[in-house]
């Protein structure tokens, strides 16, 4: 059994995600999760919730995914439940993955978890450049094995979160851990208070990354630069932007489910009615009615979980990141625009791309330039 | 006004080119249903694109 590469896999695939732990040994500056608490995990609760995923027969594969806190703080019991899905035949493919910060991968964790590789794996946050890190988590950068998880895992991003403490340094960040042979998929952070003098900053760092990967054409560019403004060409708007409640599952130490981990009393309190959560995640229009009419509509992503934490509405979005999305928009249609133009440097975005692919990228940067000023 | 003018400005002529390119590749009518779902990364079946704050747990990976 060989570990699959990355994959554009049509295939339905259910997540379960098992918040082991909410204990981390961080407190970085961003963190989502306040009122933690130190319960672990029963054997039989993540047993039984793996069990019923594959069970699930809407589905044509499962994703087990580790969450904390810091999973590894409660390593013990990952590596047992690791142990016991890989003894057993399922039957369904399958894959087992945590995210980390990557601060407790050491000695015999490390052994162990690279014996595995093949089979599971580690998805790791780094912030950027050591200095970015450490701003945004506690410090932490020198007890990172950068290598080991890169060149384990080379198709697995790493998770690069900004605060407005790296705001500045968002292009040499994401340069940085290319460098560092890293993918990367980066954000700005949720759940903070951003300014209006932001907005510049953020625009001229995405112009530095724009003009980087025009320059490079063989590097993945990271996920903020390249927004799906083809979506815009449509008429159509998408309907819901992730797996939250539907495909994806979220069980906690107690065995209660919640569509993602963002729904758990450590990120939105006690208040929530997750009936009610569970119900309208599965609705056809999500879309914030603040929204409706926006030519980016089709395009400009939302957490739903964080909507609610936020506005106590799963569609109501916080507007301080309209901006953000609208330099984004920007960004990837100069970027894009560039290399379409340019299309024999054989740019790694482009490369898969179809005919039709082409022509409605076409069409979104058109519409974007036309509509959309900032 | 948030950004330098002109910032993300794509000439004129190049919109031109695009655009005929475009023309060439119109997509037959039977291949434009729904928008096509852009996932934050290949192989994650989340489909949020990145939007997920920092929260997502999903793997780029393929199963076994």
């Amino acid at each position: 059994m060989s570990l699959v590469t990355n994959t554009s896999s049509q295939k339905k695939r259910k997540i379960v995600e098992l918040v082991l732990t909410e204990r981390c040994n961080l407190s970085c500056v961003y963190c989502f999760e306040h009122d933690k608490d130190t319960l672990r995990m029963s054997l039989d609760i993540a047993k039984n919730a793996i069990e019923e995923a594959f069970n699930d027969s809407s589905y044509d594969e499962v994703e087990i995914d580790f969450f904390g806190g810091e999973p590894f703080a409660d390593f013990k019991n990952m590596k047992h439940i690791c142990e016991w899905i890989w003894q057993k035949q399922w039957p369904k493919p399958f894959i087992v993955f945590a995210t980390t910060n990557g601060t407790m991968v050491h000695g015999a964790i490390k052994d162990w978890v690279r014996k595995n590789s093949h089979r599971f794996i580690l998805g790791v946050s780094i912030d950027g450049t050591p200095d970015m890190h450490n701003l945004n988590r506690n410090n932490s950068f020198a007890q990172i094995d950068l290598n080991f998880f890169s060149s384990l895992w080379p198709f697995q991003s790493a998770k690069m979160t900004i605060s407005r403490l790296t705001i500045p340094n968002l292009a040499e960040g994401v340069i940085y851990l290319h460098k560092h042979g890293f993918k990367v998929s980066c954000n700005n952070a949720y759940g903070i208070t951003w300014e209006e003098e932001d907005y510049p900053i953020f625009a001229e760092q995405l112009k530095k990354l724009a003009d980087f990967y025009i320059d490079n054409p063989n590097i993945e560019p990271c996920s903020i630069i390249t927004m799906p403004i083809q979506n815009t060409a449509f008429d159509h708007v998408l309907q819901k932007w992730c797996g939250a409640g539907t495909n994806m599952i979220c069980i906690d130490r107690t065995g209660t489910k919640y569509p993602c981990h963002t729904f758990m009393p450590s990120s939105s309190g006690n208040s929530v009615k997750l009936d009610d959560m569970f119900s309208i995640l599965k609705s056809d229009n999500l879309l914030d009615t603040n929204c409706q009419g926006c030519v980016l509509a089709p395009s400009c992503p939302t957490c739903y979980g964080i909507n609610y934490v936020e506005t106590s509405d799963i569609t109501k979005r916080n507007k301080s990141h309209c901006i953000f999305s609208k330099i984004r928009a920007k960004a990837t249609a100069y970027m894009l625009s560039t290399m379409l133009i340019n299309r024999d440097r054989e740019y790694y975005y482009l490369k898969e791309k179809t005919d039709s692919d082409i022509h409605y990228l076409i069409n979104g940067i058109r519409i974007i330039d036309e509509s959309i000023n900032i | 006004m948030y950004i330098e003018k002109d910032m993300f400005r794509i000439p004129t002529g190049m919109l031109e080119q695009l655009s005929d390119i475009s023309k060439l590749l119109i997509p037959r009518p039977s291949d434009v249903t729904v928008p096509p779902i852009v996932n934050c990364h290949d192989g994650c079946s989340s489909s949020c694109s990145g939007s997920c704050g920092g929260t997502c747990a999903g793997s780029c990976y393929g199963t076994n």
